[in-house]
C-alpha cells in the first residue's frame, strides 16, 4: 500500500490531530432518486444535515443493539448510519449491518471486504432501494499485516491514502478498493462491484443517476448507477479524506494542504467530470472540512495555524461569498449544518456557532465544553443536536442559542446520526459498540441553560467581589501581622518616606528635580 | 532631596557603600571585575567564587510576602489590574477559558506568554503577532508601576506620587524586558520543533526559566538606580549570575510552578465561559498575588546585594603602542 504524505510540521502535527483521528463517521446519504429520508450521510448529497421533522427534545433511548467491533483486533466500529425504509443501515469493517428503526431487531447482515467504515449512500435503482458503499483496503489497513500507514483510532477504522493509485502494496498485493451495491429488501448486488484505482474513505455520495466517490490520492470517480459503469475519473492533485457534497449538477471536494500547498476546495461538473473551479483560501490554512451546501452555496471550515475561517462560496463559479473567522481548530469530517437561513459549526471544544448564512455573522453560540470530535451534529426540526465524545447528547434551540436539553453521558462515544421518523439513530462506539436509537421523552424536562460565553456582568462582579473583598482582608491582615515582627526589610533607609520633611527640614520636592540625568531616560 | 533619594544617588555614585539588612548578611569579599574578553563575555564568562549578601529563597519569600501583603496599596492594585485585564479581554471579545489569566501578573517571560496566548485567542495569529505589541506595553506599564512601588515600600517608604514618576523612568526597561520575553518566547518556538519533538517542551523551559533568571533585576534596578537600558540590562545578567546566589534555582522553581499550575486540568476556570465561578476567582487571585509576591522577592534580592554586583569588565582595547 502507498504511504501517506508526510506532511512537513507544525501543519503535519495539526493534520494528524484533526484528520488521523476523524475516522468513519463520514459518508453518504443520498437521496438520489427515490430514497425518501435519511439515505445518505448528513441527510442527503448536499450534506446539510438537517430535518424539518424528527423527534423533540427531552430524549430517552428507545433501544440498543450492540454490534461487534471487527477489523485488525477488532477495534473498529461502524459508519455514520443512513436510512432506508424501515432500516437503519451501517457499513463496518466487514460487514454491512442494518437493524430495524423502530425496535432495534438486527435485519440483515451481509459480508464486506474488510475497508475503512465509511458510509454508503441509499439509492432508487429500478423501483428497489440499493445502498452503494465502497469496500477494500488494498494492502491492508494499519496494524494488519502489510500495513504501511498511521495507526487508526480504536473502534473506527481508517487508512492511509495512496500516493500511486493502482500501485502494488509493499507486499505486492494490488488495490482492491471497489464500490458495491447492495439491495436492500434482497440482500443481492445490482451488478458487479467497480475496481476503484485507491481506497477510499469519502464514502458514497449519489445524486441523480450516478454515484460518486472519492480516493485517498486525491480522485474523484463517477459511476452510472443502471450498470456500474465507470462514467469519468478525475484527478484533483491532494488528499480527499472527506465527504463529498453534490448539488446542483456538481460535486464538491475538499482536498487537504500538505505542509507545502494549501487545502482546496474543488468542483466538478457531475455530468463530464471536468473541473469547473477550485478555491484557495487568502489566509494560511493547512486543512479544509467536508463541504455542505445549500441555497447554491457551497460551506466549509478552512484550518490553520494562523486562523481558522468559515467560508460560503457561490456553488456555480467558486467566487467567496463571505468568510468569518472563528478562534479554534475544526475535525475535518464535520460538514458545516446548513438550515434555515444558518450555517452551524461545532469545533472539538464542544462550542457550536450559529452564522447567518447570507452575511456570515454570527448569531449565537454555545460552549458545551465537552470535547465534540469524530462525531456530527444535525439539526432536528428547531433544534441543534449535539453529540460528545463521552456519549452526552445535547439539544441547542437555534432561535435562541440556548441549551434545552441534555442527556447523561454514558462514556460511549456517539457517532454520526441519521433522523428516521420519530426516532434519532446514532451510531456508538467504545464500550457500547453499536446502534442507539433516541426518541421523545414526554416524562422528561427541558431546561433553559445559556451558554457559559454569555456575559452576565453583575453575577460575575459579584463573584469577584465575594473572592476579592474576604481574601484581601485576609492578605492584609496578615502582611500587617508579619509585618510587625519582621521588622523593615532594610532598615537604613525606614524612615524616609515622601511626603514629610528630609533630614535637614526642606520639604519634599521633586525626587528628580535636583538630578542631573533625566529620570526617564 | 529626600533622605530616601539622597541614599539612592550615593548608592548609584559610589556603589559599595555598606548597607544593613533585615537579615544577617554574611562577610563578603570585594566584588572582582575580571577582564572582558570578547562577545557575550558578561553571560557565558566563568563566574568567580566569593561570598555575598544575597539572601536565601526563604527569607526572600518571606519578605516577598510581607511585602505584597503589608502594603494595603500593593496588594489592591494586584487585584484591580487583574480584574480590569479581564474585563478588557472580555470587551475584546475573549470568552475564555479564565485560568489562562492565572498568569495574568507572572514576571516576563512567563507573562510574556499570557500576552501571547490572548493576543492570538482574540486575532489569530497572524493579527495576534501584531496585537502583542499592545498587550506588552500595557504588561510594561503595569510591572514598572508595581515594581516601583514595591522598591518605595522595601526601601521603607510608602507609595506616592514619586513612585509612578520613578515608574516613568522604568518604563523603557520594562518594555524592553517584555519585548526581550516575546523574542525569547518566539526563538524558543521556533527552534523546538526543529530541534525535535522531545526538545520542544524543553527548549520552551528553558527559554522562560533564562528570560526570568537573567531579566527579572533589570525592572528593580531601573527604579531603584535609574540605570540607562543597557546598564540595567547588563547589571541585571551580573547580579543574577552572582555564585552560590540561588537566582536559576528560584527562577526554575518559578516557572515549573507558574506552568503546572496552567496546565492541571479540569480546574475551576479552566473551559469556555466569561462568568468564572467564585473557585475560579479565587485561584487567580492567589495565584496573580503570588506572581506579586515574586515580584517583591526578585526586588528584594537585587535590594539586599546591589552594592556587591560587580562592574562591567572594561573592555580590551587594541595595543597601539605595538603596531607603532
Amino acid at each position: 500500500m502507498a504511504a501517506l504524505r508526510s506532511p512537513s510540521a507544525p501543519v503535519g502535527a495539526l493534520f494528524a490531530a484533526l484528520t488521523l483521528l476523524l475516522p468513519g463517521s463520514m459518508g453518504a446519504t443520498a437521496l438520489a432518486q427515490a430514497s425518501s429520508t435519511w439515505g445518505e450521510f448528513q441527510g442527503g448529497p448536499a450534506r446539510a444535515g438537517a430535518s424539518e421533522t424528527g423527534p423533540e427534545p427531552p430524549y430517552r433511548r428507545a433501544w440498543e443493539t450492540s454490534v461487534a467491533p471487527e477489523g485488525p483486533d477488532e477495534r473498529f466500529g461502524l459508519s455514520a448510519p443512513v436510512i432506508a425504509g424501515d432500516l437503519a443501515i451501517s457499513v463496518g469493517p466487514e460487514h454491512v449491518v442494518a437493524v430495524d428503526v423502530e425496535s432495534g431487531e438486527p435485519s440483515f447482515s451481509v459480508d464486506r471486504d474488510l475497508g475503512p467504515s465509511v458510509p454508503g449512500a441509499v439509492a432508487s435503482v429500478r423501483g428497489a432501494d440499493v445502498l452503494v458503499y465502497t469496500q477494500g483496503w488494498g494492502a491492508g489497513p494499519p496494524a494488519a499485516p502489510g500495513a504501511t500507514t498511521q495507526s487508526p483510532s480504536p473502534a473506527t477504522p481508517s487508512a492511509g491514502p495512496s500516493d500511486s493509485p493502482g500501485a502494488p502494496g509493499d507486499d505486492g498485493q494490488v488495490f482492491d478498493s471497489e464500490l458495491a451495491t447492495l439491495d436492500v429488501e434482497s440482500q443481492r448486488q445490482l451488478w458487479p462491484p467497480v475496481p476503484l484505482d485507491g481506497v477510499s474513505r469519502s464514502g458514497v455520495t449519489v445524486e441523480g443517476d450516478r454515484a460518486f466517490v472519492g480516493l485517498n490520492g486525491g480522485t474523484v470517480v463517477g459511476v452510472d448507477l443502471a450498470d456500474g459503469t465507470v462514467a469519468w475519473q478525475r484527478d484533483l492533485d491532494g488528499q480527499l479524506v472527506t465527504s463529498l457534497a453534490a448539488s446542483d449538477g456538481l460535486v464538491f471536494a475538499g482536498l487537504q494542504g500538505d505542509g507545502e500547498t494549501p487545502p482546496v476546495l474543488a468542483a466538478i461538473d457531475q455530468a463530464t467530470g471536468e473541473v469547473r473551479w477550485r478555491y484557495e483560501p487568502t489566509g494560511a490554512a493547512s486543512i479544509v472540512s467536508a463541504p455542505s451546501v445549500a441555497d447554491s452555496a457551497v460551506h466549509a471550515v478552512f484550518t490553520g495555524l494562523s486562523e481558522t475561517s468559515v467560508v460560503a462560496l457561490a456553488a456555480g463559479t467558486g467566487e467567496q461569498i463571505w468568510s468569518q473567522r472563528l478562534d479554534s481548530a475544526f475535525d475535518v469530517a464535520a460538514p458545516p449544518v446548513v438550515a434555515g437561513g444558518a450555517v452551524y459549526v461545532t469545533d472539538p471544544r464542544g462550542q457550536s456557532r450559529a452564522l447567518d448564512a447570507a452575511s456570515g455573522e454570527q448569531r449565537w453560540d454555545f460552549a458545551q465544553n465537552s470535547i465534540v470530535l469524530r462525531t456530527v451534529p444535525v439539526l432536528v426540526g428547531d433544534h441543534l443536536i449535539v453529540p460528545t465524545i463521552d456519549g452526552e447528547l445535547a439539544a441547542i434551540e437555534v432561535a435562541t442559542g440556548e441549551l434545552v436539553w441534555r442527556g447523561v453521558a454514558d462514556g460511549s462515544p456517539i457517532r454520526a446520526m441519521a433522523v428516521a421518523g420519530e426516532r434519532l439513530i446514532a451510531v456508538s462506539g467504545g464500550a457500547q459498540n453499536g446502534f442507539v436509537a433516541f426518541e421523545h421523552d414526554p416524562a422528561g424536562t427541558l431546561v433553559r441553560e445559556p451558554s457559559p460565553t454569555t456575559l452576565a456582568l453583575v453575577p460575575m462582579l459579584g463573584a469577584m467581589a465575594v473572592v476579592a473583598i474576604p481574601l484581601l482582608a485576609l492578605v492584609l491582615l496578615l502582611g500587617r501581622a508579619l509585618a510587625s515582627r519582621m521588622g523593615p526589610a532594610f532598615p537604613d533607609d525606614a524612615g524616609s518616606a515622601d511626603g514629610g520633611p528630609d533630614d535637614d527640614g526642606v520639604p519634599i520636592r521633586d525626587p528628580w528635580e535636583d538630578d542631573e540625568e533625566d529620570p526617564t531616560r | 532631596m529626600t533622605n530616601q533619594n539622597k541614599r539612592r544617588n550615593q548608592r548609584r555614585n559610589d556603589g559599595k557603600t555598606a548597607r544593613s539588612a533585615a537579615y544577617r548578611a554574611p562577610e563578603r569579599s570585594e566584588p572582582v571585575s575580571p577582564r572582558r574578553r570578547g562577545l557575550l563575555d558578561s553571560l557565558f564568562a566563568p563566574r568567580a567564587a566569593g561570598s555575598h549578601s544575597m539572601p536565601s529563597i526563604r527569607s526572600s519569600l518571606a519578605r516577598g510576602i510581607v511585602t505584597v501583603a503589608g502594603t494595603p496599596v500593593i496588594a489592591m492594585a494586584g487585584v484591580a489590574v487583574v480584574v480590569l485585564e479581564w474585563l478588557g479581554a472580555l470587551a475584546l471579545g475573549y470568552e475564555g477559558p479564565f485560568a489562562l489569566f492565572l498568569n495574568a501578573l507572572a514576571l516576563p517571560p512567563v507573562g510574556t506568554s499570557f500576552d501571547a496566548s490572548l493576543s492570538t485567542s482574540l486575532f489569530g495569529l497572524q493579527g495576534g503577532f501584531i496585537a502583542i505589541l499592545g498587550f506588552v506595553a500595557f504588561r510594561a506599564i503595569v510591572q514598572a508601576v508595581l515594581v516601583a512601588m514595591i522598591v518605595d515600600v522595601l526601601r521603607g517608604g510608602s507609595v506616592g506620587r514619586w513612585t509612578f514618576m520613578r515608574a516613568l523612568g522604568a518604563l523603557p526597561v520594562t518594555l524592553a524586558v517584555n519585548i526581550g520575553g516575546v523574542g525569547l518566547l518566539t526563538l524558543a518556538s521556533l527552534l523546538g520543533p526543529a530541534l525535535g519533538p522531545a526538545f520542544g517542551l524543553l527548549i520552551q523551559m528553558a527559554a522562560l526559566v533564562g528570560g526570568v533568571y537573567l531579566l527579572s533585576f533589570a525592572p528593580v534596578i531601573a527604579v531603584d538606580e535609574r540605570r540607562r537600558l543597557s546598564e540595567a540590562m547588563g547589571r541585571s545578567v551580573r547580579a543574577a549570575r552572582m555564585p552560590g546566589a540561588g537566582n536559576l534555582t528560584l527562577s526554575a522553581i518559578y516557572v515549573i510552578a507558574s506552568i503546572a499550575l496552567l496546565v492541571v486540568p479540569s480546574k475551576p476556570g479552566s473551559q469556555l465561559g466569561v462568568n468564572p465561578a467564585v473557585s475560579a476567582w479565587v485561584i487567580v487571585l492567589v495565584a496573580n498575588l503570588l506572581h506579586l509576591v515574586m515580584q517583591a522577592t526578585v526586588a528584594f534580592r537585587y535590594l539586599s546585594v546591589a552594592d556587591e554586583v560587580p562592574e562591567p569588565a572594561p573592555r580590551a582595547r587594541p595595543d597601539r603602542g605595538r603596531r607603532r
